[in-house]
């Protein structure tokens, strides 16, 4: 067990380091910040162009909770990929570690910074749009926060596991996290949409999640949220194993085929 | 003066094809070309079907159509430089005798004629999944309002291009620049609801007339779509003469700090 | 116990060519390839570029799996017994990759030390040593983008250090430095092996192996060509000795005459700037010499000298001239 958080503790380290790099003042300020809150802002200028300031407030919550989301799912996808950009995939083979801690420390920069990116869109956001929040229990939400962008996460890492031999992962993982734009009733409910592609929200992580924050401010119990949290964890989970299950999988083929260069 | 001429046009179809076999291979022009402006269109469509304003979806699909072309283009500007850059090449194409404009030109025109798939997959999503009736009123209007928008994007991206190559952080500022580019042109909804402050930001910018241009041509905007044809051909001119004296500043400041080759 | 034994060892890679007509193509990397080395012993194993010693490395360092035939790595099995073999063995992969560019090199050692489950109170102490070790303490905290190829190189050393390992296989170290980074690394490649370890090397540079290591073997094409210590190796060559001539617009008939010459084993010849720079390995080539040189008549020579043969000399002579080419 000792062994398991020192290689957590390791992971992280690694893994604050290597975003650590790219937040220097200019970073932050004039890409990092911007691009979260000018993304929320275009999308809630879309919904009040189409249903006034009821829609906009909707799609603000919406996008508060997707830009921590589709945030991890990048990082996240990106931890996996590293180690083929970077060459060292043979060394993670050969160590004698298992892998498993030291990635989910690598994990736990993107995650914090995604839960950043939430505060960061209802502070700046909220009172930019007038928006009246007022209902929102933290102490409620918070735990839903949490919850939601780790299986986000862990769809991530499914994502990072899927495109590793492939050179469409950037890709990949940039579609994944519109799509759950798009399934998971950020910007509007989804039932304006073709049948086919609100079930693909259902099977998403945050559809959940957003739609338990949502009853949050409008005064739902714990109880009543429960039921929803739950189907997010569950989703969470079973895109984790899958996760787990196909990056074996890849170490395994690397192993038999040689092909970890090439990756 | 005509061998300078024909010399000229060389260059610009040996860049011009080029660009298009890199394109083929490249995540980020199936990304920007193909799947975002699917999801693009569902998203603003559906948002606009939702808030019950369904004679919105035309406009929606060729702002969506407008953010592919755009995206291609900045990324001609950005990820270019940046490649070269990367790839050792810009020094390169710097010193060689064919002013670098005119090399930005051939790829630039290349990726924003590539770009018009684009429009072609929004269109085809808003018949596909929303059954939208999207008619043309002007079409000899719109396909000439065409043609001038990609002119006047690619003379914009002249611009971008020319400061892109005194910064290693092209492709950072080019991500940056995407969404306070689309919410200040207008793409995905009217310009009246922005602060009238912003409206000379808005003015300066090709893609603003652009989609004007094409809104007037498909009947969604009462002006005359010729009028603002006229226009575009002046911004144009105007972006051309701006990125060839910025072109000659920005070359003298890279040979004065050989900042090309620290990146 | 012996540091590495290989017996049979053989393995196969497949590819596949077209898209939609798909061929399947299996190329052999590696055939038959048996071989003992002693702990403690610095080994080198020599041999163009494809022969297989990168395949061979990375077997034994249990990245890749053998297609058949068996490998032992200090009496453990590579394929079946990584738990507790892969914390003994280091290994180093040459090249620049394989390092974590945004971070220090003391964060990149710390990380792989973690990776190899060495307890913090063991790398506090180790890992200053291994850097003082390569020469990289001054810049340790420096982020590895930074670096020269050199230090990468010696971060990868001391990496393939951190969790002490009995056998440390290094494939190519050296390969693109330039002569004094590459002699720097050689000598601490040397001072790891007198500290006890056993070092598995693998090069293409003949007076690398020549100057590190105990003995050599030469791959070729997937196969063993020779094991032996080097002095042994240049033995083979020891009755010759090497005429280098220096001419011009040497003739193809010529060198099929030098070729043909009685007392002539083999010639080889390379092309400077318009000048021939023929390597005669002849024994007793010194009386030969103006025979040699009647040959060339009309080659304008210009330049004759005689010398012991080399190293590179009895690899020439084993694997023919077009191995040290490619």
């Amino acid at each position: 067990m000792s062994q398991w958080i020192q290689l957590f503790r390791s992971g992280a380290r690694t893994g604050w380091s290597n975003i650590a790099v790219e937040l220097t003042p200019a970073t932050v300020l004039g890409s990092r910040i911007p691009r979260t809150i000018l993304q929320a802002v275009f999308f809630i200028l879309i919904s009040y162009a189409a249903g006034g300031s009821e829609l906009a407030k909707f799609a603000l919550i919406g996008n508060t909770m997707h830009a921590a989301v589709f945030h991890s799912v990048i990082e996240m996808s990106v931890v996996i990929e590293l180690e083929k950009w970077l060459g060292t995939m043979p060394y993670l083979i050969a160590s004698p570690a298992n892998w498993f801690p030291a990635m989910m420390g690598r994990s736990l920069a993107g995650y914090v910074e995604g839960l950043v990116r939430i505060l960061l869109v209802l502070l700046i956001l909220v009172p930019f749009f007038g928006a009246d929040l007022t209902a929102l229990d933290l102490l409620h939400a918070a735990p839903i926060f949490f919850v939601t962008v780790a299986s986000a996460s862990a769809l991530g890492w499914l994502s990072g596991a899927i495109s590793l031999p492939t050179r469409w992962g950037m890709l990949i993982c940039n579609t994944i996290g519109y799509v759950m734009m798009l399934t998971g009733g950020v910007n509007f409910p989804v039932t304006a949409l073709p049948p086919v592609i609100q079930w693909i929200g259902h099977i998403l992580p945050m559809t959940n999640g957003l739609l338990a924050i949502r009853a949050v401010i409008d005064g739902a119990s714990y109880a009543d949220t429960s039921g929803l949290i739950l189907n997010e964890i569950i989703i969470g989970l079973v895109y984790g194993a899958l996760a787990w299950r196909v990056f074996t999988h890849r170490l395994n083929v690397a192993r038999q085929t040689g092909n970890i260069e090439q990756f | 003066m005509i061998n300078r001429l024909r010399s000229v046009l060389r260059v610009i179809a040996g860049s011009f094809t080029m660009q298009a076999k890199e394109r083929a291979t490249n995540q980020f022009f199936v990304g920007t070309l193909l799947v975002l402006p699917i999801i693009f269109t569902l998203l603003s469509v559906g948002t606009y079907l939702y808030g019950g304003k369904g004679n919105f979806g035309l406009y929606a699909v060729i702002g969506a159509g407008m953010m592919g072309v755009w995206n291609a283009n900045l990324w001609t500007s950005g990820r270019i430089v940046e490649g070269e850059r990367r790839g050792g090449t810009l020094s390169m194409l710097i010193a060689s005798p064919t002013p670098f404009p005119i090399i930005l030109v051939g790829k630039s025109l290349s990726n924003a004629f590539a770009s018009l798939i684009s429009l072609v997959v929004t269109f085809a999503t808003g018949l596909i999944a929303f059954r939208l009736e999207l008619d043309i009123a002007n079409p000899a209007a719109f396909i000439v309002s065409l043609l001038l928008t990609l002119i006047s994007m690619t003379c914009f991206g002249l611009v971008l291009g020319s400061t892109f190559v005194l910064t290693r952080n092209a492709g950072d500022f080019m991500e940056a620049a995407n969404y306070p580019i689309f919410i200040l042109s207008g793409l995905m909804f009217p310009l009246t609801i922005l602060p009238a402050w912003l409206r000379p930001l808005s003015s300066i910018l090709a893609p603003t007339w652009g989609n004007l241009a094409l809104g007037a041509s498909a009947g969604l905007v009462a002006d005359n779509p010729w009028l603002i044809d006229l226009y575009l051909i002046g911004l144009s001119l105007a972006y051309l003469m701006i990125a060839q004296t910025l072109f000659k500043k920005v070359e003298y400041l890279v040979r004065r700090d050989g900042s090309m080759e620290v990146f | 116990m012996t540091a590495i034994k290989i017996e049979n060892l053989g393995r196969i890679f497949s590819t596949t060519t077209g898209t939609i007509r798909r061929t399947r193509k299996d190329i052999t990397a590696l055939e038959n390839i048996n071989l003992v080395v002693e702990p403690g012993e610095l080994f080198g194993l020599l041999g163009p570029n494809g022969a297989g010693k990168t395949t061979l490395t990375r077997i034994l360092s249990t990245v890749l799996l053998p297609s058949s035939g068996r490998a032992e790595v200090l009496g453990m099995d590579v394929v079946r017994d990584t738990k507790k073999l892969r914390p003994r063995i280091g290994m180093v992969f040459g090249g620049e990759r394989g390092l974590y560019w945004r971070l220090s090199g003391r964060d990149n050692i710390q990380y792989f030390a973690d990776l190899y489950l060495v307890p913090p109170e063991v790398s506090r102490k180790r890992i200053p040593e291994l850097l003082d070790l390569v020469g990289l303490t001054e810049r340790a905290d420096e982020r590895v983008e930074g670096y020269s190829r050199g230090m990468k190189q010696k971060l990868h050393i001391a990496r393939g250090l951190v969790n002490d390992p009995d056998v440390l296989f290094l494939d190519e170290p050296t390969i693109g430095l330039d002569p004094i980074a590459a002699r720097e690394l050689r000598a601490v490649i040397l001072e790891m092996n007198k500290r006890g370890k056993t070092i598995f090397l693998t090069s293409h540079y003949m007076y690398e192996v020549d100057e590190l290591c105990q003995r050599v073997a030469v791959v070729n094409k997937g196969k063993i060509a020779l094991i032996d210590t080097p002095s042994a190796f240049k033995t083979m060559v020891a009755d010759l000795e090497v005429v280098e001539i220096e001419c011009r617009e040497v003739s193809p008939e010529a060198l099929a005459r030098l070729r043909a010459h009685p007392r002539v084993a083999s010639v080889t010849m390379e092309n400077h700037e318009g000048a021939q720079s023929l390597q005669i390995q002849s024994p007793g080539g010194v009386e030969s010499i103006p025979e040699f040189v009647r040959i060339l008549e009309g080659s304008q020579v210009q330049k004759v000298i005689t010398r012991q043969p080399t190293l590179e000399d009895a690899y020439v002579k084993l694997l023919g001239r077009e191995a040290l080419n490619s």
